[in-house]
């Protein structure tokens, strides 16, 4: 409702009709008692019948405001939105205009589908021109017709889909059709003379360049020969089509053929061959791939399980199953690429064909995976090709243009008669090869193992340790512990040294030496290794946001032999170093000897690279292992940790409690740091005080503890009690 | 143009040459269209186009072309999608025409930024009636000249509808009732 108009109208109760007319064609004007005194044209038009001087509730009932259609409530009503319902029930939307002595309802009728509109018997010119009835119809029919439109494009697109795969199926028709059509027709007559033909005859006698017509059919083919003279004999027999197919060419480069031969009349019959080469070269290929390893050639897994069944259900005595994992063939391949990898995977199958008799059965499972199906030999003999595997894959590889070394772990199982299932002891002895390998692998790597039904329950155990330990690290359970080391000149927390803790739901804090064994041979230790080098990081700059005022702290954080293989190391201590905004300097990596031992080279890549970052290095557990000094020349070692073992035995007499002095002396000669570890007595403090130890770490200063403990020492920055000199 | 336009030139030619008339229209004019969409906007060059096709493909000059399918909007094509409100607009051609300019104003509220032609009426006596037909598009005077005639036809109304002049932008025409 134009309010405009509105406000027009009801400034004087004395509207001139004309105008009333012009702005409501639908409006009606009542005296103090409800009789109609005036009307617009629209009102007489959907109000059958209405006259002046007629009662209003004769013509409209007010639906909203409810009640009685009354002047007094029309007065009331007056500035509100009402809702009046002609005696057709027609909607009219309309407002009150209150005069001195009349009232007046102006309004529009309401229409909410335009054929509602027709069924009332209005036009436009029913309504005001700033009426929105009508453009509110055009947008509902605008609606309506836009749906029309969506069905009929619909409609039209599956017509044509519909049409697309009629095309197709039409194409396919025609290429089934295409396809049987042969290459050579020949008419023959009973005796198999060829009367005539149509197509190529290249694929006969190649050497046969004569005239085809009128030669006896089976000169003409002599390699189907065989089939044909008989097929020939029973189709004039039979007046059935006959079909067979052959095989000519060489054993190397086969050819295929498929023939029928047709009976047309008692004399005829037609020979219609066709070259199926690529067709069947096809299949063969696809049988090949469904049950061979595309990358060694080897029979797959499906292929090996299939053989294997075959054997147990032949005869499994004297058969042996041996199950060939490579060992750190997942390093390699992450370290030099898949290609690489696959090199290696290509080598080692063609080690492990050689080692075998052609009769026996070598596959690829998958990944580093290889399982061989011996035939009679018994428990010494499959002992024997076990070590030679594990002899000839540990032999030397130039992969990548450097010689690389992938020992492998084997696990053998003999079978048994089999009394039970077939398929079932089947499965049941390629696991049990299966546990064998991993015993062998869990053993130390490079090994054979027999099966013994003893290990199920152990390796058991470890897959469970192992899948509990992937769930810790899901879960994060594994928690950042902390122990100070005290500079022994002032008294005061030098650094830490971060120590994993695994917070095992319901048990105590699990030690590090009770899951890193099992976590490095997993693969799990990568993970595990950078939450805490990552934790520990955050930490100390943690700390050295919230105690600005004290010395920073030195951050000591183990490496596993494991970790130190992997080059990937470096990368990720130059990005935690980046992200967590310690420097380099501050962080001491703790590796032990035994790690520079193994894999020298490739350890030598990974500690230089850790040395340009400008990380700092230490030798942890110094003394125990190789104590080489030709380590602390060869590699940038810039710390020592002398083992609890020397502390301890400090006050014995002999060499142990010598080591310790020995070792301080080096240590100041060759100008390297030194920690002492395992400090728990007031004497040893005192001693390697004398002997000028720069820093000690131990259960007399402090036991590893969660970073808010450790946060309470650093806020009172105590001296550490020394014990009187 | 609205897609309503070009939708009565498809029915009007499937009407005359069934669907392979419409497809030799289409093909001619390079359209590439599945079905129009009524309410969505086309460039002008379609609706010329097929009108030039369809021209060639039915032998008849375009002026008919646009008559014709003026005719078959306002009976078929109109009437089908928007039939109610054509209705509406009148019931007989003079209210019809009273009310034309109107419907298109709304029109323009419904689709802003739609170049849509004014009509100016000047009612001579009862049964004559000047329309003043004002587009910025050039060359569909015979469109609308087969719209009146068709809503003569759509109202039941004997009429006789004449062009009778034309200036750049502004055509006239005389629709006058039957006695």
């Amino acid at each position: 409702m134009n309010p405009v108009a509105v406000a027009a109208a009801e400034a004087s109760s004395d509207v001139a009709a004309s105008v009333l007319d012009e702005l409501f064609p639908f409006h009606v004007v009542l005296d103090d008692d409800g009789v109609i005194r005036r009307h617009g044209r629209s009102a007489a038009r959907l109000c059958a019948g209405l006259r002046e001087g007629d009662a209003i509730t004769t013509h409209l009932r007010l639906v909203s405001p409810g009640g009685p259609l009354t002047v007094e409530r029309l007065r009331r009503a007056r500035g509100r939105l009402m809702v009046l319902h002609t005696m057709a029930g027609v909607a009219v939307r309309g407002q009150v205009l209150v005069g001195s002595d009349t009232v007046t309802i102006v309004g529009s009728p309401w229409f909410t589908e335009p054929e509602a509109l027709a069924g009332a018997g209005l036009t436009m010119s029913d309504f005001a021109a700033h009426d929105p009835t009508p453009d509110f119809l055009f947008v509902v029919q605008q609606q309506s017709t836009a749906l029309a439109d969506t069905r009929r494009l619909a409609e039209r697109l599956e017509q044509m889909d519909a049409e697309r795969r009629r095309l197709e199926e039409a194409e396919r028709a025609l290429a089934r059709d295409l396809n049987a059509l042969p290459d050579l027709m020949l008419r023959l007559d009973a005796a198999g003379t060829v009367l005539d033909y149509r197509g190529s005859t290249s694929f006969s006698d190649p050497d046969d360049s004569t005239e085809v017509v009128g030669r006896d059919v089976f000169e003409v083919f002599p390699g189907m020969q065989e089939h044909l003279r008989g097929a020939l004999i029973r189709t004039f027999q039979s007046s059935t089509t006959q079909s067979f197919e052959y095989v000519a060419g060489s054993s190397e480069r086969p050819e295929y053929f498929e023939a029928r031969i047709v009976r047309c009349s008692p004399a005829e019959a037609l020979l219609l061959v066709r070259d199926v080469t690529d067709r069947r070269s096809l299949e063969h290929q696809l049988a090949h791939q469904a049950f061979h390893d595309t990358l060694t050639g080897l029979p797959n897994r499906a292929r090996f399980q299939d053989r294997l069944r075959q054997a147990v259900a032949d005869a499994s005595v004297g058969m042996a199953l041996l199950f060939v994992d490579l060992d750190d063939f997942k390093q390699i391949n992450d370290t030099l690429g898949h290609a690489a990898g696959d090199e290696m995977l290509m080598a080692a199958a063609e080690r492990l064909r050689g080692c075998v008799r052609p009769a026996d059965l070598v596959a690829r499972l998958g990944g580093d995976e290889f399982a061989l199906l011996l035939a009679g030999v018994d428990h010494h003999i499959a002992g024997e090709v076990a070590e030679r595997l594990v002899d000839v894959l540990s032999e030397p590889l130039v992969i990548d243009g450097r010689p690389m070394r992938v020992g492998a772990s084997v696990g053998v199982v003999l079978a048994e008669a089999c009394v039970d299932d077939v398929n079932r002891y089947a499965e049941e002895l390629l696991r049990s090869a299966d546990v064998a390998m991993y015993w062998a692998k869990a053993s130390g790597k490079g090994r054979i193992a027999f099966f013994d039904p003893a290990m199920d329950e152990r390796i058991l155990a470890r897959l469970q340790v192992e899948s509990a330990l992937r769930t810790a690290i899901a879960e994060q359970q594994f928690v950042v512990h902390y122990q100070p080391i005290v500079g022994l000149e002032r008294g005061r927390v030098v650094g830490v040294e971060a120590l994993v803790r695994w917070d095992r739901p319901g048990e105590c804090m699990v030690p590090p030496a009770e899951f890193i064994p099992l976590a490095e041979q997993t693969g799990l230790i990568g993970p595990i290794g950078e939450h805490v080098l990552r934790t520990a990081c955050a930490q100390v700059r943690a700390w050295d946001e919230a105690f600005p005022d004290r010395e920073p702290l030195e951050l000591s954080v183990n490496l596993s032999a494991v970790q130190l293989l992997d080059p990937a190391i470096v990368e990720l201590v130059d990005t935690v170093l980046a992200e967590t905004g310690l420097p380099a300097e501050r962080l001491t990596v703790e590796i032990t000897e035994t790690a520079l031992i193994s894999e020298t080279e490739r350890v030598r890549v990974v500690v230089e690279g850790l040395a340009e970052l400008g990380v700092r290095l230490a030798l942890d557990d110094f003394g125990t292992g190789f104590s080489s000094l030709s380590h602390l020349r060869e590699f940038p070692i810039d710390q020592i940790k002398i083992d609890r073992l020397f502390i301890s035995s400090m006050f014995e007499e002999g060499a142990n409690g010598a080591i310790a002095a020995a070792l301080l002396g080096m240590s100041r000669v060759l100008r390297v740091g030194v920690v002492a570890e395992g400090v728990e007595e007031a004497e040893q403090v005192t001693a390697l005080q004398q002997l000028g130890c720069p820093s000690a770490q131990g259960y007399y200063f402090a036991e590893p503890m969660d970073a808010r403990n450790l946060a309470e020492i650093l806020r009172a920055d105590p001296k550490v009690t020394m014990p009187p000199s | 143009m609205l897609g309503m336009v070009n939708k009565a030139i498809e029915d009007l030619a499937i009407s005359i040459g069934g669907p392979p008339a419409w497809d030799a229209i289409r093909a001619k004019a390079g359209v590439d269209v599945v079905a129009f969409v009524s309410s969505a906007s086309y460039d002008d060059d379609v609706t010329y186009r097929l009108v030039g096709a369809a021209s060639e493909v039915f032998g008849l000059p375009p002026e008919a072309v646009l008559e014709a399918f003026g005719k078959h909007w306002i009976l078929y094509t109109g009437r089908e999608g928007y039939g109610a409100l054509l209705t509406a607009t009148g019931s007989t051609v003079p209210e019809f025409l009273r009310n034309l300019d109107a419907m298109h104003a709304r029109v323009a509220l419904t689709f802003p930024g739609l170049m849509l032609p004014t009509f100016e009426m000047n009612e001579l006596d009862d049964r004559r009636t000047e329309v003043c037909y004002r587009s910025e598009r050039a060359g569909l005077a015979p469109m609308v000249l087969g719209l009146l005639k068709g809503l003569g036809t759509l109202l039941d109304q004997d009429v006789e509808v004449a062009h009778v002049g034309s200036a750049p932008g502004e055509d006239r025409f005389l629709v006058t009732l039957a006695t």
